[in-house]
């Protein structure tokens, strides 16, 4: 019993707080401090505070979802949460759970497209100016491609590795620009802003939080222990902190009329940050090198959930197979927007979708459980006395 | 067989990838590194149009660079052209070249004084949009032709550049030359509590040196400071300690005088707005070490220094004002980041006042302590 | 808890299935036809079967003697010259029966060979080793081995006598793997004594010896030790079913049974580490893994095998905690620069120049204004001939192949320079390579990074850093798949385990290590 349990649960709590952190941290970085400087001005490192808050209550709420039906993956937990008892057929729970279901496929499609076209818009701009477009986001879909054909504790050991080489040289150079600190550029604290130019913003930044959802999508694969939710808001934690000390960077060494006029402000940031001692200049280039991990887990793990959603949906079938039908269409998706431009605002759309389908459809779910008595109100650890301890210890020892 | 069936897809996507060419590669000796960029205007069918120069070094040339070439030559290479914009004068530098001109290494950007009075924006705005552009490369105004920078030869470093940047950057960091770069000319456009300045540099016949101050006001040139106004500003906006100044001990026609190195600088600012008027106090601690001593008076009892002490004091003050005054009635533009101070401590009043307007009206004293620690290795 | 799949015989097409049927059942045909009938009273008969099996081979020895003096008790020595050692034929087996013997045997027994044949097993042999067999099929698998075996005419029972003996090396200092201080002793080819090296080091009575044998033509023995209490069981399970489910006709090292029972065989990353020093095994045993000994080879493997093993050396330990960590952060340096100093110098030069200091690229493109190919062409140039420079000195006799390796790495370098084909600082980024996967302690590592290279070589002259890092994901995420007898390649960097990281990129003052490593599900946690 012990030992089926921890093979259908590979995912360990740490690797969940990885999935999510790395997940959140993507393109957001590289244009926060100027979305936050245009809307929050120099209250922005408030307003992400404020985001990374009612992220966290999100958070709780897919968790506790997530909890409430810990052997169920997403589509079962919809039909059982909508149709009828078990048991019994639950056709009108499917057909209910359907539109759910592609509605979020196809925001995953259109958040993959969108972060790799924004991370190519940016490598093109920067780096490698005279490579097309279409290549630097051919070779990430494609790189994306081949974790999708391994298990999910591939993706979750991967996760795990490539979050400190993300955190690392981020905090590193949040922390090195502060040396160009400049006390007056963040003051005032409150700039005379009005509530809603205030939650504007904060709404922008909860725009950079969006990946978190997924861990809906795999959580009747993540081992439950009495902290999973702990380490679930504490991978909304490590983004957090990261967001807050690039703002306040940004805001400290540009001023917030500066930053809000700058394309790609993190970057700008590390232009002007020299590293004591180092051998090399103009980091930039190494740090888009560096973030292409940050990218890469986005953009995998958006990948990834929507295969797994489609396999669940057939029941049956290789997610390798459904990976390259998705290819081309997340490739074409990401082609759209005409420009830049057209892009930031695509992007806007998306995350206004994002905060929608994020927290209404766990908060829908969670309370439609709760009036329908579905689920374990309590917990899956607290269910039964002697099993559940035998089983929390067989997940720990994994 | 599936095994070698996905291994030749794989060969074939990477010979499709290898033979369509790495697009961006470009080696080293392909690029022709552009370190120092001068623009000057020109007169051409009586309009006035950019001249854009270009210093490229020739790696060949030299010295510890490969084998082969070495001996004779110049080490680099002035290239101009003209243009009306400088976007255009650059392509035009283009067709001289066989190689892609390459600005990641451009260290200097040195525009000559006439350009600047007639405004920067358009220059500095294409350089904004440049990603291989860096911020913290050094925006120099030069009286003069911007060319003659960079045609100038130091002699003691091969490329000219490299011997300007490094004049500079030592300044910078010993504190006698204000550290303002590109990136900080950027940050002051933008921001509206914050005004412009660069650096000044003078050429006579071979030399180069640094001559004070150019401020500008909205990307306009406005005016400038010499080199001991200077010092002044950036001990009240910075905190950097300045270069060496001379304190007269007696009347001025006996010469006799004390030479002072400030070593630290610590500012401290008291702001009071009350109804839109501003009232600044600065007050200046200074570490200080006598360098050389013109007068017959011993420098070895306490009493002494403490007289020198308030000489020096007096002196700089007296600097100061001027400097405060000449600031706010001759250039009107605000660059001790007096704005940002305002705007960042009592934002309200910050946000009803025309600050240009405000920072002339705005009553701004200054003091001085200074403390003399070291007198040298003599005792009297 | 550990996932143990991966068939070993992979699904074959009909065809060559039914072709390999075809011939091992032929094979085993022959050779059973003959074995199987029973060794007759006739001693003529039973010689002139095992000579036929053995297609009378000139090493073949028949000795015909007589017991005892006398004649009615004729006898024959049956052994393979050269399998065999001749004192102890000479001495302890013809001398015994046929001068110590002399009037010695009962008076009754001399007419009745079959209970003879027990008597003299019992008080006229003076080897330590004897069986008694009933079958051909037995005799021929012990002469083969190096026994000898006595035929008495008139029995159909026969005894087999160790006398193995065989030219063999002494234990040496181990070739691939010195270290400055540590045990100089190393595995040889004898299996026998490479399990005594090990059991002299662990006086343990739970280690545990499962002997097996492999290869249908070879037979060679394989023995997979273990300590009970300490390691999982289900490990040596697997194991153990790996080993007996390798069908093939002959095992002549130890990295035959590597390739077959190893769990990615196309993954360029060793999942089984080999090693010729007992002090490292006797490590690994007590960590809780496996050793695979395989006769013929000084090369033990050591099962299942993690990422970080590959860069630890036993020297880590016995060196003090501080020295013994530094070198093994310098090592992990030295390695990712074997993997990527020559793709981030391609990406360098001909990407982002940018990121070199001004006066370093003036000097670099001054180097290079000469060279007539990109940087990536260069770098595969240096880096194609310094391995072929490797692989020559490997083959070169003895004296000579490093000096060659020095002077040809030396002119050839200072010669492309001169003749304007690579830049200067080509030749120092391929040494520095060079020299960098030499600080790998297992040579398998260092060739799988080296091999590595060149695709990243080829990422980079695409994208340059953007490329580097694409590729070496491409890298994390199959390092992260790997799952060697079901352990996670990656294991304590990922998943992470706080405990395991005493021993991972550092190591930790041996005293304070009192548990073993997480990964490998041993039994007994603590150390003490």
């Amino acid at each position: 019993m012990g030992k089926q349990l921890a093979d259908k649960r590979p995912i360990s709590s740490r690797q969940a707080m990885s999935i999510v952190s790395s997940t959140i941290l993507g393109v957001g970085v590289l244009t926060l401090p100027r979305v936050v400087a245009s809307e929050a001005h120099e209250a922005g490192w408030i307003a992400i505070l404020c985001g990374a808050f009612a992220t966290s209550i999100v958070m709780i709420i897919v968790t506790k979802l997530g909890l409430r039906f810990p052997h169920l993956n997403f589509i079962e937990t919809c039909s059982h949460v909508l149709g009828r008892d078990k048991g019994k057929s639950n056709k009108l729970g499917k057909l209910l759970s359907y539109p759910i279901i592609i509605i979020l496929i196809a925001y995953y499609l259109v958040v993959a497209a969108s972060i790799s076209r924004t991370f190519g818009e940016v490598v093109v701009t920067a780096v490698l100016k005279e490579t097309p477009l279409e290549v630097i986001i051919g070779t990430m879909l494609l790189t994306s491609l081949y974790l999708v054909k391994f298990d999910i504790d591939v993706l979750a050991r991967l996760n795990e590795l490539l979050l400190p080489l993300i955190v690392i040289p981020i905090l590193l150079i949040a922390l090195l620009s502060f040396q160009s600190f400049q006390l007056e550029f963040i003051l005032p604290v409150w700039p005379g802003l009005s509530l809603s130019g205030f939650l504007k913003g904060v709404l922008l930044t909860m725009f950079a939080y969006q990946g978190y959802e997924l861990i809906l999508i795999f959580s009747n694969r993540i081992q439950i222990i009495k902290k999973s939710l702990w380490f679930n808001i504490l991978g909304i934690i490590i983004p957090s902190v990261i967001y807050l000390l690039i703002v306040i960077a940004g805001i400290s060494v540009f001023g917030d009329e500066e930053l809000a006029i700058l394309m790609w402000p993190t970057l700008e940031i590390i232009k002007v940050t020299e590293v004591p001692g180092m051998i090399l200049e103009r980091l930039e280039s190494l740090f888009l090198g560096v973030w292409v991990a940050a990218v890469f887990t986005t953009t995998a793990n958006f990948f990834y959930a929507i295969t797994l959603l489609t396999q669940q949906v057939f029941g049956r079938g290789k997610r390798i197979w459904y990976g390259l039908g998705f290819t081309p269409i997340i490739f074409w998706l990401s082609l759209q927007p005409q420009n830049i431009i057209a892009l930031f605002d695509f992007q806007q759309y998306i995350g206004y979708a994002g905060l929608t389908l994020g927290a209404l459809i766990p908060a829908f779910l969670l309370i439609m459980a709760f009036i329908r008595k579905k689920g374990s109100s309590t917990g899956p650890l607290a269910t039964k006395g002697p099993s559940a301890k035998e089983k929390s210890t067989a997940i720990q020892q994994e | 067989m599936k095994k070698w069936k996905k291994l030749l897809i794989v060969v074939q996507l990477l010979s499709l990838v290898l033979l369509s060419g790495c697009w961006s590669r470009r080696e080293l000796e392909e690029r022709i590194a552009v370190i120092s960029v001068g623009i000057d205007a020109v007169k051409e069918n009586g309009k006035k149009v950019y001249k854009v120069s270009i210093q490229i070094p020739i790696p060949v040339q030299i010295a510890g660079g490969g084998g082969g070439g070495g001996g004779g030559g110049d080490a680099v290479k002035v290239v101009s052209a003209q243009g009306e914009t400088v976007a255009k004068a650059f392509s035009d530098i283009q067709k001289k070249l066989n190689q892609v001109l390459f600005m990641g290494h451009t260290r200097i950007i040195a525009i000559s004084e006439e350009v600047a009075e007639d405004g920067v924006l358009d220059i500095v705005d294409g350089f904004r949009r440049d990603p291989a552009i860096r911020r913290l490369l050094w925006l120099l105004i030069v009286e003069g032709k911007a060319e003659d920078l960079l045609n100038s030869k130091p002699k003691i470093e091969q490329i000219p550049t490299v011997y300007i940047m490094s004049l500079i950057q030592n300044g910078a960091r010993t504190g006698a030359i204000p550290d303002v770069t590109l990136g900080d000319f950027f940050v002051s456009i933008s921001n509206k509590s914050l005004q412009p300045m660069a650096n000044r540099m003078k050429l006579h016949e071979d030399d180069v040196y640094w001559s004070g101050l150019s401020l500008f006001d909205h990307g306009k040139m406005v005016g400038n400071l010499t080199d001991e106004e200077s010092w002044i500003l950036v001990q009240l906006r910075d905190e950097q300690p300045g270069g060496h100044f001379q304190v007269f001990t007696g009347n001025e026609e006996n010469k006799e005088n004390i030479v002072v190195s400030p070593t630290q600088v610590e500012t401290k600012t008291k702001l009071e707005v009350k109804d839109g008027k501003v009232k600044a106090h600065y007050h200046v601690y200074m570490q200080a070490n006598i360098l050389e001593k013109n007068m017959p008076e011993h420098l070895d009892n306490v009493k002494t220094l403490a007289k020198l002490r308030k000489l020096a004091e007096k002196h700089l003050e007296h600097e100061a004002e001027q400097l405060i005054n000449s600031l706010q009635t001759k250039q009107k533009v605000d660059v001790l980041r007096l704005g940002s101070k305002v705007k960042a401590f009592h934002y309200k009043e910050w946000q009803k006042m025309d600050w240009k307007q405000a920072f002339q009206d705005a009553e701004i004293t200054v003091s001085y302590e200074v403390q003399f620690r070291r007198t040298g290795m003599q005792l009297n | 808890m550990v996932r143990l799949k991966r068939k070993i015989i992979k699904p074959q097409p009909i065809k060559e299935l039914k072709k390999r049927k075809f011939l091992e059942e032929y094979s085993k045909e022959s050779l059973e036809k003959v074995v199987d009938i029973p060794p007759e009273s006739n001693l003529d008969k039973n010689i002139s079967y095992v000579k036929d099996v053995m297609g009378n081979s000139s090493d073949l020895v028949v000795r015909n003697i007589i017991i005892g003096g006398h004649t009615n008790l004729k006898a024959a020595l049956i052994y393979l010259d050269g399998l065999t050692d001749n004192v102890a034929i000479d001495q302890y087996i013809m001398g015994a029966l046929m001068i110590q013997l002399n009037g010695k045997i009962p008076a009754d027994l001399t007419t009745k060979p079959e209970p003879l044949i027990d008597w003299i097993k019992d008080s006229g042999l003076i080897i330590n080793d004897v069986t008694p067999t009933e079958s051909l099929k037995e005799i021929i698998e012990a002469i083969l081995v190096g026994d000898c075996a006595i035929l008495l005419d008139g029995s159909n029972k026969a005894l087999l006598a160790n006398a193995k003996g065989w030219e063999k090396r002494s234990v040496d200092e181990p070739k691939t793997e010195s270290v400055v201080r540590g045990p100089r002793d190393g595995f040889v080819e004898t299996l026998r004594t490479n399990t005594a090296l090990i059991r002299r080091r662990l006086k343990d009575p739970n280690i545990r010896v499962i002997s097996l044998k492999t290869g249908t033509r070879t037979k060679t023995d394989v023995a997979i030790m273990y300590i009970e209490g300490i390691m999982d069981e289900k490990i040596v399970k697997e194991a153990v079913r790996r080993i007996k489910a390798i069908e093939i006709d002959g095992v002549l090292e130890s990295g035959y049974i590597e390739q077959y029972i190893e769990d990615n065989p196309l993954s360029p990353f060793p999942q089984i580490q080999n090693t010729e020093r007992p002090d490292k095994v006797a490590s690994h045993l007590l960590e809780g893994k496996l050793a695979i000994i395989v006769d013929g080879t000084p090369y033990v493997l050591i099962a299942p095998a993690i990422f970080s093993q590959f860069y630890h050396s036993p020297e880590d330990y016995y060196e003090r905690f501080l020295i013994g960590s530094m070198i093994r952060v310098i090592r992990i340096i030295s390695m990712s620069f074997a993997l990527l100093l020559p793709s981030v110098y391609i990406a360098f030069s001909s990407f982002h120049p940018e990121m070199i200091p001004s006066k370093l690229m003036i000097a670099m493109a001054a180097g290079r204004s000469t060279v007539p190919f990109p940087s990536i062409v260069e770098a595969f140039l240096m880096e194609i001939t310094i391995e072929i420079l490797r692989e020559a000195s490997v083959r070169l006799p003895g004296p000579i192949g490093p000096t060659i390796g020095i002077v040809g790495g030396l002119v050839v370098g200072q010669a492309a320079v001169e003749a304007g084909i690579v830049s200067p600082i080509m030749v120092i980024v391929v040494s520095l390579t060079t020299i960098g996967s030499f600080a790998s302690p297992s040579y398998n590592s260092a060739i799988s990074l080296r091999m590595l290279r060149f695709p990243i070589m080829v990422a980079a002259g695409l994208f340059g850093l953007y490329g580097i890092m694409l590729a070496l994901i491409l890298i994390f995420i199959h390092l992260c798949s790997l799952k060697p007898f079901g352990i996670p390649y990656l294991s304590s960097i990922t998943p992470f385990r706080l405990r395991d990281m005493q021993d991972t990129l550092i190591r930790l003052p041996i005293p304070w290590m009192k548990k073993r490593p997480t990964p490998f599900h041993t039994q007994d946690k603590t150390r003490m």
